[in-house]
């Protein structure tokens, strides 16, 4: 009897709770890259007789309580595809069918099915081989909710706060947070934010009547002091790093109450110099979390004043960007200027001048030390720097750039003044031997830009003599969805997770000579592999291993248990 | 006054919409004020006189709001303000949020200056009515993020057409919430698309999509029948015509639950033939479902060529609905509206089959023998059929197979629209600004577009003091469509008014105290102050400033 793999991985993990849902899938993992870049191969029928026809039955069914799942939408990927909708029962049957595999989805409101949970790696879709004899069973995960209200001291209820909710995860082993949701408050102050995958959310709260820019010619001080509220998060902290996290669970609806306490709020006012009076100009306020708040304010492009009102107390970096015109080609209008200062609001800050500055260009060098292998490739790199301030920007080249069969030099132009993470990743089989600007060392250290001040060269070095790493994970009964973390305590920055296949083992080439920690956890969504203060406390659990170029080494790694998000 | 504000407030409650509209805005910021002009008074209960303590009170300077909270006396204080005019506005928990003395889109302005009393306000503010509900599919589940449409009628046109007053979506649960609703007569409806259906065509072969849905993946069709399905637009609790919809009265201070049941229907397959042969035409449809029989509703659907000059329409609800057929060929650009009611999968000629003309013609501008470069004619019959092209370059314009009947004209510009000062017409009669074509044949029009920027100003007066609140109305003289031709304002607190756009012409000018009560668009309401309205004549872009006596409202 042909099962499905989906149907025996549920088999063995079915009894260790509903969030299976979420672990890897190595060899489901496989396919459905297979499917997603030759989905045609894939679903191939042979052609044959009218009669060599099959059905294919199942049930789709709910991942947190596995109670079926009743008017889901399941398509099944055949040439022309087909779709109906679950019965009362959750169940399905396709008829007709001629041999061949084929990828079944369900799909409903409120509910995520596996491929739209996929983090990055590991979508866990499984191809039916018809014929097929067994249930096929379709899991859908069902949605979380965050929901509340907001009310002021009096415990009046609040109207038109904007509330947003925003997801903490990781990718490749840094932690990001992504705006996941948004709503507003009602005139019973009340909110209600659906359509969450699980996972760990912050939840915002700020005046919904912002973000209202205006281009003025005469500026008038407010006359009373301004009342209003301010940014917050849950609970009633005004950064993100307090914030709490709050863990939304399969199914599960997380209610939360916030006050506001009006507030007085400021203004910053002042002038831009070194601006083209016939360019244009624009202003960020950034906050101490790293936001970027919607602000109202009146601004006059051409003599560069301006004046932003309502921002509550605390310490704020104000950012101005210029265009400069190119008067030969208006076209080719580039955001050339910008200029920083940081800003401790504790009453109205006016008279701020700020000096528009052009912004950083760095030439990126490649150093190709990978030797001639005959053919005409080009080694190159891509290298990106990562905004640590702002997870909104973070422009990346690839380097050298090809031109013909000329090498010509890359620059990475318009880099505003701030602290960068950078990144360099080889195109082709190779890694990255040292990543320097100046004397900072960049596999190591983050970089400061400041404005004005001219950048050394990022300079990249690339070979290919690395090593080897055949791995294999011990625990049998576990294996199937292990990814393992090789990890340098010396470099953090270039740590690996790497997947591991059907049968547990993976490997990995090319590797920077070097010590290296491996290990091996089930689900490494959320494990920030590139921070050293989040990989501490599975070091001591881990297999040691030493490369020298060329080496090839093959090691067992113990599984460990993953323990989460560090505080 | 008719505040700008309440053109963005009116059609969207959400604040931020606001936001995103004022942010596009750019305004000329106001004058500094050495003296500082108050606005204050108390803001009141509508139905009590009680004080409603911490209502937000807002004034507005061009799109710049100010904000003051009333104290616990129902007090509220604005000041160093600039000699102005200023719109006012008010809400509280519980309450509407609505303009001073406001009636429909005009409000009472607040004049500040010297000699002015700016400082003892009376805002009357109603308790709200809310409108919640649930809306549910087929299957008994919550229908979320379908839109939600409020719809009312004016009483003070009384007319048959409702006005959107809001929309809104509903959420994970299917809920819905209009809270700061003025006591009235109300409707809700749902428009929405079956989250699982799959709209595909029959038979054509080149698709294109206009909205969500369609699974253009397959080559050959092959679409469940029972997931082929739409919602037509769906009134409280079930109704699917507007005739039928659930009348929500509310009073202030209720809150009415109206919930809705919509049922998929199986979608329409629309075959239309007749249509451009052209191989250089690229043919697009707009589809638009009716509610109350005028009010229209988008509708996506998919659309696809079968073979030169016939087409497929697909996902259509039944009932009525209004097509638009756009025809872009190399030389023109023309577009024609069907209205039709759909019962089922069906077959449609678009130029029809009787006896068609062609209409040709140019539009020239007033006192000038020079044509627009740009703009737009259409024609338009009594069942709302439409046709329209836009204008060549020097002017002209050309319409094929138009079907015998008697059009409207208009003329449209970039920057509006236009009013049609002369119509002549060979191969076809005119009257006004209508053309009667019979039978086939050529038909030659010569449109002459004026221009309508007649100004008029001025004071209401009720026994020789300026007058505030009273509603201010020019009518034409002749017996002419009121709805489209009258001219309205509310007088500020300085008893100013203001009207604009007058196309040339006889009027009569009437300011009424409590006019807002009056059915304003039917003549025969009217003629008891039309006596005594102020006769006035305009010619083009001429500018007025008179003062009108009130008339007391006659019961």
């Amino acid at each position: 009897m042909e099962r499905l793999a989906v149907d025996t991985f549920r088999t063995n993990l079915v009894s260790d709770s509903g969030y299976f849902m979420l672990r890897s899938f190595p060899a489901l993992a496989t396919l459905f890259a297979l499917f997603a870049s030759l989905s045609c191969v894939m679903a191939t029928p042979a052609k044959q007789a009218e009669s060599d026809r099959f059905e294919l039955r199942g049930t789709v069914i709910n991942a947190a309580t596995n109670e079926p799942v009743s008017r889901a939408l399941v398509e099944l990927n055949v040439p022309s595809g087909v779709a109906q909708l679950s019965g009362t029962d959750g169940t399905f049957i396709f008829t007709n069918l001629p041999r061949g595999q084929y990828v079944a989805t369900a799909l409903k409101p409120g509910f995520f099915n596996e491929e739209e949970l996929g983090r990055g790696h590991a979508a866990k879709i499984a191809p039916a081989k018809i014929p097929f004899n067994g249930d096929l069973l379709l899991r859908l995960t069902p949605e979380g909710v965050i929901y509340g209200e907001v009310k002021n001291e009096d415990g009046e209820p609040i109207e038109g706060i904007r509330v947003r909710v925003m997801r903490l995860r990781v990718v490749e082993g840094h932690k990001v947070i992504d705006p996941e949701g948004e709503g507003s408050t009602d005139d019973e102050g009340a909110f209600r934010i659906a359509n969450l995958q699980p996972g760990r959310y912050r939840v915002s709260f700020m005046q919904a009547n912002r973000g209202i820019i205006r281009y003025v010619r005469d500026f008038n001080r407010k006359q009373e002091a301004e009342q209003g509220y301010a940014s917050e998060f849950y609970p009633g902290v005004r950064d993100g790093e307090s914030a709490a996290n709050i863990e939304v669970k399969a199914g599960a609806q997380s209610q939360v109450t916030q006050v506001l306490k009006r507030q007085r709020l400021f203004e910053i006012s002042g002038v831009l110099r070194g601006g083209d009076p016939e360019g244009a100009f624009h202003l960020m306020l950034r906050d101490a979390s790293g936001d970027y708040l919607p602000e109202n304010m009146k601004i006059d492009q051409k003599r560069g004043q301006f004046q932003i009102v309502g921002i509550p107390e605390g310490t704020y970096t104000l950012l101005a960007r210029g265009l400069r015109r190119n008067r030969a080609a208006p076209e080719e209008n580039k955001p050339m200027l910008s200029a920083t200062r940081l800003v401790h609001l504790t009453s109205d800050v006016t008279g701020v001048v700020l000096a528009l500055q052009p912004t950083n260009s760095v030439e990126i060098q490649v150093r190709d030390e990978i030797p001639p292998d005959g053919s005409n490739m080009l080694h190159q790199a891509v290298v990106r720097f990562v905004s640590l301030e702002s997870t909104q920007y973070s422009p990346a080249i690839q380097a050298p750039i090809m031109e013909g069969e000329r090498v010509t030099m890359a620059q990475l132009d318009d880099i505003p003044p701030g602290t960068y993470r950078v990144e360099a990743t080889p195109n082709q089989a190779g890694y990255v031997v040292s990543l320097r600007c100046g004397r900072t060392d960049l596999l190591r250290e983050d970089l400061t830009v400041a404005a004005g001040a001219a950048l050394p060269p990022v300079e990249v070095t690339l070979r290919n003599d690395g090593a080897q790493l055949n791995m294999s994970v011990m625990d049998e009964n576990h294996r199937r969805g292990a990814s393992v973390v090789i990890y340098s305590e010396e470099y953090p920055r270039r740590s690996l997770l790497v997947q591991m296949d059907d049968t547990g083992s993976a490997s990995q080439t090319n590797l920077a000579p070097g010590t290296y920690s491996l290990i091996a956890v089930e689900d490494a969504d959320d494990l920030e592999f590139r921070n050293p203060l989040a990989m501490q406390r599975y070091l001591g659990d881990a297999t040691e291993v030493t490369l020298q170029p060329g080496d090839k080494t093959s090691v067992r790694v113990k599984l460990q248990a993953t323990q989460g998000l560090p505080p | 006054m008719k505040p700008r504000w309440l053109c963005f407030t009116l059609p969207c409650l959400g604040p931020l919409c606001l936001a995103t509209l004022f942010a596009a805005a750019t305004c000329a910021g106001a004058q500094q004020s050495q003296r500082g002009y108050r606005i204050a008074g108390v803001v009141v209960d509508s139905a009590t006189g009680a004080p409603v303590p911490h209502a937000t009170v807002s004034v507005f300077q061009d799109a710049e709001e100010t904000q003051s909270t009333s104290g616990e006396d129902g007090r509220f204080v604005f000041s160093g303000l600039a000699a102005a005019k200023y719109p006012l506005s008010a809400t509280a928990h519980g309450y509407v949020r609505e303009g001073y003395q406001q009636h429909g889109a005009y409000t009472t302005g607040i004049a500040v200056g010297d000699g002015l009393d700016s400082e003892h306000l009376v805002f009357r503010l109603h308790r709200q009515a809310v409108i919640t509900g649930r809306v549910t599919d087929e299957f008994g589940e919550p229908l979320r993020q379908a839109q939600i449409i409020l719809l009312s009628f004016d009483s003070g046109t009384g007319s048959r057409t409702p006005s959107d007053q809001g929309r809104t979506a509903t959420d994970d649960l299917g809920e819905y919430r209009f809270p700061h609703l003025l006591p009235g007569k109300y409707y809700v409806a749902v428009s929405a698309h079956p989250w699982y259906a799959q709209t595909e065509l029959n038979s054509a072969t080149n698709s294109a999509e206009s909205g969500f849905s369609a699974n253009g993946r397959s080559s050959k069709p092959n679409v469940n029948p029972l997931l082929d399905v739409v919602y037509p637009v769906t009134f409280s609790p079930n109704a699917t015509e507007g005739r039928t919809a659930e009348e929500l009265i509310l009073v202030a201070g209720e809150t009415k639950q109206a919930d809705i049941l919509v049922q998929a229907v199986p979608a329409v397959h629309l075959h239309l033939t007749n249509l451009s042969t052209d191989e250089n035409a690229q043919i697009n449809f707009s589809a638009r479902e009716s509610l109350f029989g005028s009010l229209y509703e988008a509708v996506n659907t998919v659309s696809g060529q079968i073979s030169p000059g016939e087409y497929e329409v697909a996902g259509l609800p039944p009932g009525d609905i209004a097509l638009e057929v756009m025809q872009n060929g190399s030389q023109s650009r023309t577009s024609r509206t069907i209205r039709t009611n759909l019962r089922g999968s069906d077959s449609l000629a678009v130029a029809g089959s009787g006896a068609t003309a062609n209409v040709t013609g140019r539009v020239i501008l007033h006192d000038q023998d020079e044509s627009p470069e740009q703009g737009q004619v259409s024609l338009r019959n009594e069942n709302n059929q439409n046709a329209s092209t836009a204008l060549q370059q020097d002017g002209t314009f050309s319409l094929s197979a138009v079907q015998s009947d008697t059009y409207k004209i208009f003329v449209n510009f970039p920057d509006g629209e236009e009013f049609i000062e002369k119509l002549s017409a060979t191969g076809a009669t005119t009257h006004g600004r209508e053309v009667t074509i019979s039978g086939a044949g050529d038909v030659q029009l010569l449109i002459t577009a004026g221009q309508a920027e007649g100004e008029l100003t001025g004071v209401a007066k009720l026994d020789g003091k300026p007058t505030s609140g009273v509603m201010v109305l020019l009518v034409p003289e002749t017996d002419e469509n009121l709805e489209e031709n009258s001219h309205l304002d509310q007088s500020d607190s300085d008893g100013t008014f203001a009207l604009a756009e007058i196309p040339p012409g006889k009027y009569k000018l009437m300011a009424i105290e409590d006019g807002w009560e009056l059915e304003r668009t039917n003549w025969s309401a009217l003629q008891p102050y039309l006596e005594k309205g102020q006769p006035l004549e305009f010619s083009a872009n001429e500018k007025k400033k008179v003062v009108v006596q009130v008339q007391h409202l006659k019961k």
